[in-house]
Parts: C-alpha cells; sequence; structure tokens
C-alpha cells in the first residue's frame, strides 16, 4: 500500500514503511509513550514473509486520504489525554511536513502501563 | 475477520468435514475403516513411521497452542474506553486500567493480592476488586482508601467524568505472623548483640 501524489512530472509514491517510520519517531521522541512491540501474531506474520510494523495502522481510503491507527503502551502515572493529544500533535506535524498531507484520522489505542515504576 | 482467524476456521472445518465423511462412508462401506485401521497399523509396526507420526502431531499440537494463544490474546483486548479528540479517537484498553490499578493497590502496605475486573455500560465504569489483606487493619477504612484512590486515579489518567463504581470483595485476611520471616530476623538480632561493644579487649 502506497500514498500517491500526482505532480505534473509524473507521480510520486511514498510507501507505507515510511508513514510507519516516520510515526515511530516521531513517537519516539515524546516522554511517557512508546509503541507496542512485536505480538505472537507479528512473529508469525514475520516469518512468512509479511513484515508489519508494530503497533502501527495506516488505511488509505479511495481518496487518497489517510487514517492511522497506533498501539502504545504509556508509563504508569501519565495523564493519557495530554499523551495521545502529544502523540496526535507530533504524528500529525510530522506527516504534514514531510509529506504535506492531510490526516483524516490519528486514533491512538492504548493497550496498556509500561513495565516499572513511575 | 481476520486472515489468521479465517487460516484457523478453514482448518477445522476441513477437519470437522474429514472426520464427518470418514463415518459417513464407514456406515455404508466397512472397507473405509478396514484401510484406515490398516494404516494406523503399518505406522505403529515402522520405527520410523511412528517417528514422522510423532513428529507430525507435535507440529500439530504447536500449531494448535500457537493459534490458540493468538485467539485468546485478541479476545482479552476486546475491551475499550474511548474518547475523542479532535485529531482521531483515543482508546485505552480494559487491562491496561486494570494493570493501573493493581498497581495503585498494592502500593498500600495493608494489601497484599489484588483482583480485578472491570465492566464498562452506559452508566459508566464498574470496577471489581477481590483484596487479600494483612490482619488487624480496619476493613472499612482501607475498603474507603482503596475506593478513593482507585477513582482518583482513573480520573487523573483518563479524565473520565462518567461514574466510576468500586465494588470491593475482601476474600482473605492474611495474618502478620511469618515463620520465614521470624527466622530471617533472628541472626540479626545476634549480630547486632556481637557488634555491640566492639573494643571489649582493648588496653593501652
Amino acid at each position: 500500500m502506497s500514498q500517491e501524489n500526482k505532480l505534473d512530472f509524473g507521480s510520486v509514491q511514498v510507501h507505507e514503511k515510511v508513514i510507519a517510520e516516520l510515526i515511530c519517531s516521531s513517537i519516539a521522541d515524546i516522554d511517557g509513550i512508546q509503541l507496542a512491540k512485536k505480538t505472537a501474531r507479528d512473529h508469525i506474520f514475520g516469518f512468512f514473509g509479511q513484515e508489519k510494523f508494530p503497533g502501527i495502522n495506516i488505511n488509505v481510503d479511495g481518496d487518497g486520504e489517510i487514517s492511522i491507527k497506533a498501539k502504545v503502551f504509556v508509563r504508569y502515572g501519565v495523564n493519557i489525554p495530554d499523551v495521545a493529544r502529544q502523540a496526535q500533535d507530533a504524528i500529525k506535524d510530522a506527516i504534514d511536513k514531510t509529506m504535506g498531507t492531510h490526516l483524516k484520522d490519528i486514533n491512538i489505542n492504548v493497550l496498556g502501563i509500561e513495565k516499572g515504576e513511575s | 475477520m481476520s486472515f489468521l482467524k479465517r487460516v484457523v476456521v478453514l482448518l477445522y472445518v476441513t477437519l470437522a468435514m474429514f472426520v464427518g465423511w470418514f463415518f459417513l462412508l464407514s456406515s455404508f462401506d466397512l472397507e473405509i475403516v478396514r484401510n484406515t485401521i490398516n494404516i494406523f497399523y503399518i505406522i505403529y509396526s515402522d520405527e520410523s513411521m511412528k517417528f514422522s507420526a510423532g513428529i507430525l502431531a507435535g507440529i500439530f499440537l504447536i500449531i494448535n497452542f500457537i493459534f490458540y494463544r493468538i485467539i485468546f490474546e485478541g479476545r482479552r483486548k476486546e475491551g475499550f474506553i474511548a474518547f475523542d479528540n479532535p485529531d482521531g479517537r483515543v482508546s485505552v484498553s480494559l487491562s491496561a486500567l486494570e494493570d493501573l490499578i493493581k498497581r495503585v493497590i498494592t502500593r498500600l502496605s495493608e494489601v497484599k493480592e489484588v483482583k480485578s475486573g472491570m465492566v464498562v455500560s452506559k452508566k459508566g465504569l464498574k470496577i471489581k476488586i477481590k483484596l487479600i489483606i494483612t490482619s488487624e487493619v480496619s476493613i472499612p477504612e482501607v475498603t474507603s482508601r482503596v475506593q478513593d484512590l482507585i477513582k482518583q486515579k482513573i480520573q487523573d489518567t483518563i479524565g473520565m467524568d462518567e461514574a466510576v463504581e468500586v465494588e470491593i470483595y475482601v476474600g482473605k485476611i492474611l495474618s502478620e505472623y511469618s515463620p520465614e520471616k521470624s527466622l530471617k530476623e533472628k541472626p540479626a538480632t545476634e549480630e547486632s548483640q556481637e557488634t555491640g561493644v566492639p573494643f571489649q579487649g582493648y588496653r593501652a
């Protein structure tokens, strides 16, 4: 799956992997939140050659609008709405700055609280 | 339905069809049963075939276990509490909230063990807590503190405005006395007595 932009001289396609990497790096900069690690399911899919970014789902609809779903873990003691908002803003800024594309939805799915003390 | 679940369903439908057809045909023709028994007899009598069948059975069991874990994990993470931000939806898994509650409660010295469950309804969030506490504590006081702590933590963490109902069940009261603890404490007191007068035999 890829995002396509039409220019005067041809089209530019951006692979899903690039968007996923942008999301990874923008979330990594935020304190108190991290993307979900690979599950048994991801390892099995990886084994059969279907490499997936753990914790990131990217959907491009018919109109070329991108929806992102990020599965994350948060640190104990952080305010989830605040940290989720920060993550949404960071992802939005990173995609906007790099690709100049408007995102339809950035859904954050908090799966758990990180191990370890606050 | 995900790809993996489809594979599992296909596998089990094929297996069920195979077993169904086998019994259906065997009710008309006993020859199939005899042939199947012969195949099993050949496997049983040949050492290498037995070994191969064992490996195949092992592989099937492992695949079954992996599928079970994947499906079970998927089901466990189904419950969410969601709220909308301008950029999209934020969903918090109930298991994450359970983790949070366990961490908050286990910090209390009076509480030895916690088990929790959650139900989300239109009325709000209902949290069921099962506690094991130490003896010589006031149960109403401890439970009231636990309820306040949970409500406060849920409000602080997810900023939930809906009602949070905390139901507590005290399952066991543990005795303060622990034989292991008293044995560990004994040598420490002997040591402190020995080191109490360090220069007993000293003469200038």
